[in-house]
């Protein structure tokens, strides 16, 4: 990177760029959020609930079910055939041994704690969700957790709002359509 | 941070001054590898729920969930009486996934009334029902509400409308099954 151009040359000062670079990986290193990646799958685009709460990672252990739009199970799911309730039920109910076997061998005593977190496509249909939940809860799961997008404030664009100037005596009025989405002119008295 | 330092000029001997190069290369590598693996996940996030058995369900009280779901096998009148008595809104689906009419029913109403025709301006509809809930929460206080969709109906729909129950001040919302899962259980 640096450049040393003979004895007579200038060497351009790399300070201020190595300060910025650190800076950035200070700034990647504190935001980064390693996620095992077979718990996810980028096909299944959530919907978007602006109620959904901050990530909770309070639980003993977690079971990761992406629901695609076609209402299949997909991720680390797509190798085994879950086509009906039943079979999906059985499934979750070796994976919850599984997972209770792991936690008494790390220690835990008493009923570990472990949620179900299903990401379903926003196109899925509600139907499809139902069974998958039904199937958990008769495989015996007690938490369960809906995967949501949450408009971040510095994500959401501002809607389009306009001000309306009325009469010289008149006030500025802020307003939106009906929709909440556009705005049109409009005058205050 | 660290400095270029040169060595007096004139002056014969080693040149102590510090080399950055490589460190900066191994700066790029690590920027270039936290930059590949940045994963915005932090946009997720969830609405808690409980999935307690029937008989807990109908017996004993309830953690503080956000959301839950009613099992088909268990018979109304075995709920909690604040779940019997809570609103439902129930949203029909015309086909294709979208949403037709909203209604609201309670347990006391012969027939549920319609709030909104979802079919024809959804956000319209929303803000209809957002309005009615508001009153009734107003009116009869309450925290239970429940939601009952068609199969068929679309999930982004169905997080509208919890939300819009949400919004509307209700903490204890509750999924019942699709009608006709419910009549298939049976």
């Amino acid at each position: 990177m640096a450049a040393s151009v003979g004895s007579e040359g200038a060497d351009p000062n790399l300070t201020p760029l190595l300060d910025l670079v650190l800076q950035l990986i200070m700034f990647f290193m504190i935001t980064i959020n390693f996620v095992r990646v077979d718990q996810f799958d980028d096909s299944i685009k959530l919907p978007v609930a602006t109620s959904a709460m901050a990530i909770d990672s309070s639980a003993e252990d977690w079971v990761f079910l992406n629901l695609d739009a076609g209402g299949k199970l997909v991720g680390t799911l797509s190798g085994f055939v879950l086509d009906t309730p039943e079979k999906i039920k059985v499934h979750l109910m070796q994976e919850k041994a599984n997972l209770e076997r792991a936690a008494r061998a790390r220690g835990k005593t008493g009923e570990a704690k472990i949620v179900i977190i299903l990401r379903a496509d926003k196109n899925c249909k509600y139907g499809d969700v139902w069974k998958v939940l039904d199937s958990c809860q008769r495989a015996g799961f007690k938490y369960w957790q809906l995967r949501a997008m949450t408009r971040a404030a510095w994500l959401r664009r501002p809607e389009p709002q306009w001000l309306a100037l009325g009469p010289p005596i008149g006030r500025l009025v802020p307003f939106r359509d009906d929709d909440g989405r556009h705005a049109r002119l409009l005058r205050a008295g | 941070m660290s400095s270029h330092r040169k060595s007096p000029t004139g002056s014969a001997g080693v040149n102590l001054g510090l080399i950055i190069t490589p460190m900066l290369d191994m700066s790029f590598q690590i920027l270039s590898f936290f930059i590949m693996t940045y994963h915005p996940s932090a946009l997720e996030g969830h609405i808690p729920g409980s999935l307690a058995p029937p008989e807990i369900t109908a017996t004993k009280g309830k953690e503080n969930v956000a959301a839950d779901i009613i099992p088909p096998s268990v018979p109304e009148d075995m709920l909690l009486p604040e779940i019997q008595e809570a609103m439902t809104v129930i949203v029909k689906t015309a086909g294709a996934g979208q949403p037709d009419k909203l209604l609201l029913k309670r347990k006391i109403d012969p027939a549920a009334e319609q709030i909104a025709d979802a079919n024809v301006n959804w956000e319209q509809a929303k803000k209809d029902l957002k309005g009615r809930l508001r009153q009734f929460k107003t009116d009869s206080g309450g925290d239970n509400i429940k939601i009952e969709a068609d199969a068929d109906l679309r999930q982004e729909f169905v997080m509208d409308v919890y939300d819009v129950c949400k919004l509307s001040g209700f903490s204890k919302i509750h999924f019942v099954p699709p009608p006709l899962l419910r009549q298939a259980e049976k």
